[in-house]
């Protein structure tokens, strides 16, 4: 597994086969976003919003209450470009980048924050490997870890994408089939991988 | 009835204040939501500051009428009053349309563009719209303009207080530039010069293609632009002229016409001039009013048709194939033109175009567009609504002699007026198939990426044109094992959320280009 570097990443991107071709749509001012061995992301104009509500507990194994939960627990917003968004101490907001990816099956990515805004306490991603074959948007959690309030406009680079090769068969057949924006938690979890722990719950 | 007593007129005034203070509320609750422009926002700003300054109006009255108890002055207040009041319920009524604006309630990618592509058209920075939803399925654009209605009325109503008010004062204190929130500092936070609402079928929020009918919708602010009030005016003689021999027609008193014609109304009995001027207005006004309707529907048609091309024909011919599509112009349809005579218009606007036969058209899709095409050709080549119209005297008259003639003068003249704008065969299908290939492949057909620096921005109706192709061209099957398809419906709520997001990127990148520039 390599990382590629930004004249492989040029050539992802210019390749003629649309299956194989790295899509970053759009790439704009494409000589200041692809860097040494990453591709800036820039912040989406949608989020996800938290919010206290009455509801008492978020559990995965009331499986009936939880999509009507989840839904009373988030709120979506969408920021105009060029309206802004504050982001308060210790709050976490859902958002996404602004572009629009899809991966071939050769390549896979991970998503990491930009140094820049880490240091003034804002942390981008938790969950940020991005896998061969994915088409969307990621969605970033964003939470302010500093100490005073930070303002966030769409469109500004938030965060950067590492690209690698990758190996063998598989591809990305996850829950999340191409996010435009970003996305409410999946927590109806009816694989057995989960269920054989729930069921016995007490 | 008035109120003429000092204490009542009070009691009137509070309730007054009372209900600007809940506009005043309201405006500001409706500030703290999310739009998709600035516009929303300036008007709630405008309305805010039109309620404040009749506020100080009605205060000043209250002052006033502490001189007295009863009688004409307090009559001469109240009458002062209600005026006001109802220009604060007014305003209360459009609050409707900042509701509904709300980006959670609208398409909000498309409504920048729409907005912008209105701007450039009409050559006019100052033209704002407001995108929102109905609850009846219907597209429509309310033709008056908001601002020049509220400069009207404020004008007309607050210069005729007794305070001495000017028409200059009221345009600079109520209609100066007002700026957004300081959040928002370019130059499309100016409320404009003019403002109109568009209202789409809430229903049909997300199903993005079926919004190419907004053509239609602009272009009757196209046609405004282009006819003004005199057009009609100007050939009332012309449509006199023709009705007069249909009148005559079911007329019975011969003898009263011909004194009518040869002038000697003396000698015409009152009741029988008054019945015959009452029925001669009756088949003119009927007329005027299928003439006024029939030319501008058909015309704003022609007007989708060159912005929207063959996308506008998908989204009328679904909107439009119902029952009753043969249904002549009458009071009870509002006088709209029938709908299978709007789609054969459009139909026959895109062959002389070489829309729909044309050999650019992607071999994969050739087959399946071909008989979606002719599946409309069918519609159209029954010809039942003409058959209609022609035995219909009135409708005979005014669509023969009258509507066709002009609408094929009218589109020279709208030709003209937006040429830079029109989407032709050859921008249409120079790239279609690279177009349709993202799409295939789930990407939003926001440009023509071949390298980084091989790329070409899309344009709102070239990626619903692509959208809807690909839409009709679709091969899935509806039914597996007796079930609806699930992959269908995945794929259609995919299509929207590609084109939906192309649109946006599309605007993005668009004024991302010109900050470069």
């Amino acid at each position: 597994m390599t990382v590629l570097k930004e004249s492989e990443i040029k050539a992802r991107i210019n390749e003629p086969n649309i299956k194989k071709r790295l899509i970053i749509t759009p790439l704009l001012d494409a000589k200041e976003v692809i860097e040494s061995s990453s591709v800036d992301l820039r912040l989406g104009t949608e989020f996800i919003l938290l919010r206290r509500r009455i509801v008492g507990c978020l559990d995965i194994n009331k499986q009936n209450e939880i999509k009507r939960d989840i839904h009373s627990y988030q709120e979506r917003i969408r920021i105009n470009v060029w309206g802004r968004f504050t982001i308060h101490p210790g709050q976490l907001i859902l958002g996404s980048n602004l572009e629009y990816l899809s991966f071939p099956e050769d390549l896979m990515a991970y998503v990491v924050g930009k140094s820049t805004w880490g240091r003034t306490g804002l942390v981008i991603a938790t969950a940020t490997k991005i896998d061969p074959g994915f088409k969307g948007s990621i969605t970033l959690e964003i939470i302010n870890l500093g100490e005073v309030p930070i303002v966030l406009y769409p469109g500004i680079p938030i965060a950067q994408l590492v690209i690698h090769t990758a190996k063998g068969e598989g591809i990305y057949n996850g829950s999340y089939l191409n996010p435009t924006g970003p996305q409410f938690p999946k927590l109806r979890k009816t694989s057995r991988n989960w269920q054989f722990w729930l069921s016995k719950a007490r | 009835m008035w109120i003429d007593n000092k204490r009542n007129l009070e009691f009137y005034i509070i309730e007054t204040i009372r209900k600007i203070d809940k506009l005043d509320n309201y405006i500001n609750e409706l500030l703290s939501k999310h739009y998709p422009t600035g516009t929303p926002s300036s008007f709630l700003l405008l309305i805010k500051k039109s309620a404040t300054f009749i506020k100080s109006d009605i205060v000043k009255i209250l002052t006033i009428i502490q001189n007295f108890s009863e009688g004409y002055e307090i009559i001469h207040y109240h009458r002062q009053i209600l005026g006001l009041e109802e220009m604060i319920k007014m305003l209360w009524s459009h609050l409707k349309f900042v509701d509904g604006a709300q980006t959670h309630k609208v398409p909000w990618s498309i409504v920048p563009s729409i907005e912008k592509l209105l701007q450039d058209i009409t050559n006019d920075p100052g033209k704002k719209i407001l995108f929102r939803p109905q609850w009846n399925y219907n597209f429509s654009v309310q033709p008056q303009d908001i601002i020049g209605h509220y400069k009207r009325i404020f004008i007309d109503r607050l210069t005729k207080l007794d305070f001495g008010h000017t028409a200059e004062e009221i345009e600079e204190k109520i209609f100066k530039r007002i700026k957004e929130r300081e959040n928002y500092e370019n130059d499309s936070d100016w409320i404009g010069r003019s403002l109109y609402i568009f209202s789409f079928p809430g229903i049909d929020k997300r199903n993005i293609i079926m919004h190419c009918i907004i053509g239609h919708e602009m272009g009757h602010l196209i046609l405004d632009e282009l006819l003004k009030n005199e057009y009609f005016n100007v050939r009332s003689e012309q449509l006199k002229k023709y009705i007069i021999p249909v009148w005559r027609k079911y007329h019975k008193d011969e003898y009263s016409l011909d004194l009518f014609d040869q002038n000697q109304m003396k000698d015409v009995s009152p009741i029988s001039m008054k019945y015959i001027m009452a029925t001669f207005m009756n088949f003119m006004n009927e007329a005027r009013l299928i003439w006024k309707k029939g030319l501008k529907e058909l015309a704003s048609d022609y007007i989708g048709v060159l912005l929207f091309g063959p996308s506008f024909l998908f989204s009328l011919y679904f909107f439009g194939v119902k029952q009753n599509i043969d249904d002549i112009p009458k009071k009870e349809t509002n006088y709209y033109p029938s709908r299978r005579l709007r789609l054969r218009l459009v139909y026959n606007y895109l062959v002389e175009k070489g829309f729909l036969y044309s050999s650019k058209i992607p071999l994969q899709l050739r087959s399946n567009f071909d008989n979606f095409i002719k599946s409309i050709k069918n519609t159209v080549y029954n010809k039942s609504d003409e058959k209609n119209i022609n035995e219909d005297d009135i409708c005979s008259i005014v669509y023969n002699k009258l509507i066709f003639p002009q609408l094929k003068e009218l589109k020279t003249s709208i030709d003209g007026k937006i040429n830079d704008y029109v989407l032709t065969e050859e921008i249409l299908f120079k790239n279609i198939d690279k177009i349709i290939e993202r799409i295939e492949n789930q990407i939003p057909p926001n440009a023509i990426e071949n390298a980084i620096d091989d790329h070409e921005l899309c344009t709102i109706p070239l990626i619903l044109n692509s959208s809807w192709i690909y839409n009709i061209c679709y091969t899935g099957n509806v039914l597996v094992n007796g079930k609806i398809n699930e992959d269908i419906l995945h794929f259609k709520d995919l299509l929207d959320r590609i084109t939906l997001k192309g649109i946006e990127f599309s605007f993005i990148e668009g004024e991302y280009n010109n900050y470069l520039n």
